[in-house]
């Protein structure tokens, strides 16, 4: 297991977003997180990665406890993470963004007397990334003017840059068209092969073509986890979801 | 990878060696000051001014921190200077470093606790601090002369080697010294913002949460970027202690902050040159309309209000915006700040 | 020193204390709902000490002169206020939060200058109105009835604005700005004069402060700057957007000048900006800050 949490739990006020939630994360999986509106998937993601504090519980990567790590130590780490609103250097190139986040984990990030071009690396292995990713058209472009679905693209781009051993990603198609949705499946299913990717997503076809497992969550708790045959014939996920069928 | 040569070019920008055409410019410019201006002080403060603003725009044009507390680096920088100057008789580039060292550990201080905030309060708390170091000043008249400041401090010449000494005392003389020394600082301050420390500077002010999520302690940056601005500031106050041979009160009062504040925003934040340009200009401004008008302050805030509201890539903007009007198709990557 | 002379000072010190907690009042109303840090504030509170100075002395010598200036000047300066938000702070609320903290800063660089071109540098004063001149007997000592007119005032004043904001349909509407400025104008509200009027609010506090210290303290060309600062520090203290942080930090520095001024007279600036850092160290968002 890559990722475990036991009993994590998030209070705001009185308010229990996040319920004794106990996830494992098999070591080179797609794991998806799915869930109503509301139901804490973007807390637990923000707990995961430090964003938030954690209110009891543990979080452990790579047998590794890291509870109350902050948000770059978990990204030194080996996770990476891409956001359901975008966070993007809006101002500055593509490229620049890219390589700005592979920068972090290299040599001479601290460095003030060479000039930044001339550390080759960090610009490589960005452009590789963009490569991957099919953004390489766009490297010059200011992310602030990209539309929004090659927006969506960079956000995972970004979360590459720290070569993870784990893949957070929060709504990568969210407002993508059915063209760029189809391409980030794709991309999504290839990162799987050599990564572990657990995923937040609105979108049921990719949720249960690309996933080994599915854990749903409703008001902060879990009320299923499984492979998709499975979780397509519960009950009690169907009642959360008010009812509805989700066959796809 | 080969034909992205230029598309790294373009995403990028170019590399430049410490100095290029820029840096030849901006020196060749400011050479002419002296000669160009019917005063005969004034170009030196401008230079050293200029040095402030640049200082001060580490933090805002780059880091995206509104400081209004550099008074209290350029007079820490101004007053460590005058008591060296008068107590003892030091090399003054010692002394100058001296002095922005001890800015800079004051910045350190200012910076660590300030930092703990974002936004409003960061700005308050600079403010605020500021304010603490002015009063400090104001009542420890045993040491810095309280309202009255320091005063007759003699100017020493420069020795450079045993037997040679390059005399400082008059206008011209004092002038090459301060714009020798403003080169080469703002040399340093260039590579420091081309460096891969610079750039990540810029993405704190982008998008800190991001710089977060990818491995940054943006912490230990923001307060790297407090004290390198508050040593070049700090030298700056050095500069300006040996320029007057006094020290004024006025040197750590918020006054001299705001100063800073309204060069850059004038001149541009986004670039390097800008803030030197907005000194230029404010101090030129100032000197014409205070020997007309007693109130000249209203021209200088309506100015200032007008930038902000409609040009807040300041004159260095303008002048882009010009060019790239003018030479259209031609655009390099040197946009990108 | 005598327990008599400690009560006094203190007594000093919630007076100050309430000048404070009305700048600072108003200066968290428009911060709490508005988002903006007014650096203007402070030339607002000299803008209607001026102004009181200016309707007193038009409506000349009567004993109904203080209280008519005393009304003037808040609602002018809250005019001027609103003006300004409409003309020029309402084009910057979706810039970055640096470029509204400058634009204000500019006002208030022009304002300073405008106040000084009108009035000259000199201090102005008016006369304490006749029915508050005097002191009250209170045991130990006497102690001045407009001071305690003042501290009664700004008590009566906190109530009500927090009452307004709490308890009405107006303060809900205010308080739901707040949190979500779009619904609010989807329910058909014009969030733009919503806006205005708690600008205008907030600044005609400020106004009110600077009316009601003339007779006590005058007028002068640098008590914009001065005040400005001791808000500063009032609310970081008291926490930012807080509007009972906004009274105890006032509180709390008001009593701290005074009192200082007993044992070290020089001290009283740096013990405040002290008791500030020890606020941040300590408790980041204020004594009673939430954000």
């Amino acid at each position: 297991m890559i990722l475990i949490t036991k009993d994590l739990t998030k209070h705001f006020g009185g308010l229990e977003a996040v319920s004794k939630v106990n996830l494992n994360v098999e070591d080179g999986t797609i794991h998806s997180i799915i869930g109503p509106n509301g139901a804490g998937k973007t807390t637990l993601f923000n707990m995961l990665t430090g964003e938030i504090p954690v209110t009891t519980g543990q979080i452990y990567f790579q047998d590794k406890e890291t509870t109350r790590l902050k948000p770059y130590q978990i990204a030194r780490a080996g996770i990476g993470r891409s956001f359901q609103q975008n966070r993007l250097f809006k101002g500055l190139s593509v490229l620049e963004n890219v390589r700005l986040a592979v920068n972090a984990r290299c040599r001479g990030r601290f460095n003030t007397f060479k000039h930044f071009l001339s550390f080759s690396q960090p610009i490589e292995e960005a452009c590789a990334i963009l490569e991957e990713l099919q953004l390489m058209g766009v490297a010059a472009r200011n992310a602030g003017e990209l539309s929004h679905g090659l927006q969506r693209t960079l956000e995972v781009a970004m979360a590459l840059a720290a070569r993870p051993a784990l893949l957070l990603l929060d709504e990568p198609t969210s407002g993508m068209s059915p063209d760029e949705t189809v391409k980030m499946i794709r991309l999504l299913k290839r990162l799987g092969k050599r990564l572990t990717l657990v995923i937040i997503e609105h979108n049921m076809n990719l949720v249960m073509s690309i996933s080994s497992t599915i854990t749903v969550l409703h008001q902060g708790l879990v009320i299923a986890s499984g492979p998709p045959e499975e979780i397509k014939k519960n009950p009690k996920v169907h009642q959360a979801y008010l009812g509805g069928n989700l066959s796809c | 990878m080969n034909g992205s040569k230029f598309l790294i070019r373009d995403a990028l920008g170019r590399k430049t060696g410490l100095v290029d055409r820029h840096i030849l410019i901006v020196s060749g410019l400011s050479l002419l000051l002296y000669f160009i201006l019917p005063f005969r002080t004034l170009p030196t403060e401008i230079l050293v001014f200029a040095l402030g603003a640049v200082s001060f725009n580490i933090l805002l044009g780059y880091t995206g921190l509104l400081s209004f507390g550099q008074g209290a680096f350029f007079g820490s920088g101004a007053y460590t200077a005058g008591l060296l100057l008068i107590h003892f008789h030091w090399h003054p580039l010692l002394i100058l470093l001296l002095s922005a060292f001890l800015a800079a550990s004051i910045a350190a201080v200012i910076g660590f606790l300030s930092i703990r905030q974002v936004g409003i309060y960061f700005v308050m708390l600079t403010l605020a601090f500021n304010q603490l170091v002015y009063f400090i000043v104001y009542q420890w008249k045993s040491l810095t002369g309280g309202d009255d400041g320091l005063l007759n401090i003699a100017r020493p010449d420069l020795s450079v080697l045993p037997g040679l000494t390059v005399p400082l005392q008059t206008n011209f003389q004092f002038f090459i010294f301060v714009w020798a020394i403003f080169i080469v600082v703002l040399v340093v301050i260039r590579r420091i913002t081309d460096s891969p420390f610079g750039r990540i500077l810029v993405a704190i002010r982008e998008n800190p949460d991001r710089g977060r999520a990818v491995g940054y302690n943006i912490f230990h940056y923001k307060l790297l970027a407090f004290i390198i601005s508050g040593f070049f500031t700090g030298l700056a106050g050095g500069l300006y202690t040996l320029f007057l041979k006094m020290v004024p009160i006025t040197t750590v009062d918020i006054i001299t902050s705001s100063d800073f504040v309204i060069m850059s925003l004038v001149g541009g934040t986004r670039s390097l040159y800008g803030p030197i340009l907005g000194a230029a200009i404010i101090k030129i401004a100032s000197e014409f309309l205070s020997q007309i008008w007693s109130r000249w302050m209203i021209v200088l805030g309506l100015i200032f209000v007008s930038f902000v509201l409609f040009m807040r890539g300041g004159l260095w903007g303008l002048l882009l915006n010009l060019r790239k009007k003018l030479f259209a198709p031609k655009m390099e990557g040197e946009g990108r700040s | 020193m005598n327990a008599g002379l400690i009560l006094v000072q203190l007594l000093n010190g919630i007076t100050l204390g309430a000048i404070y907690v009305l700048v600072a009042v108003g200066l968290t109303i428009v911060f709490g709902m508005l988002n903006i840090i007014n650096f203007a504030h402070g030339s607002l509170y000299a803008l209607g000490a001026y102004l009181a100075f200016m309707a007193a002395t038009v409506i000349g010598e009567s004993s109904g002169s203080f209280w008519a200036a005393a009304v003037v000047a808040p609602v002018l300066t809250g005019i001027f206020g609103a003006i300004i938000e409409i003309t020029l702070l309402r084009r910057m609320y979706h810039e970055l939060h640096e470029y509204q903290i400058l634009l204000t800063f500019g006002i208030a660089i022009v304002l300073q200058e405008i106040i000084i071109l009108i009035w000259g540098t000199y201090g102005k004063s008016i006369p304490m109105p006749s029915q508050l001149d005097g002191v009250i007997h209170l045991g130990l000592f006497t102690f001045p009835t407009y001071r305690i007119f003042l501290i009664l005032f700004t008590a009566v004043t906190c109530l009500g604005l927090w009452l307004m904001i709490e308890k009405t349909k107006y303060g809900s509407i205010i308080r739901a700005g707040t949190e979500n400025r779009n619904m609010v104008s989807c329910l058909g509200i014009d969030i733009n004069k919503v806006f205005t009027v708690i600008f205008a609010l907030g600044v005609g506090m400020a106004g009110l402060a600077g009316a009601l210290s003339l007779p006590m303290r005058g007028a002068q060309s640098a008590m914009g700057d001065s005040i400005m600062l001791l808000c500063f520090v009032t609310i970081t203290i008291g926490g930012l957007g807080s509007f009972t942080g906004a009274i105890l930090g006032g509180l709390i520095v008001g009593i701290v000048e005074s009192m200082m001024a007993l044992v070290w007279p020089q001290g009283g600036m740096i013990s405040i900006f002290a008791a500030m850092a020890l606020v941040i160290l300590v408790k980041p968002t204020g004594l009673m800050g939430l954000k």
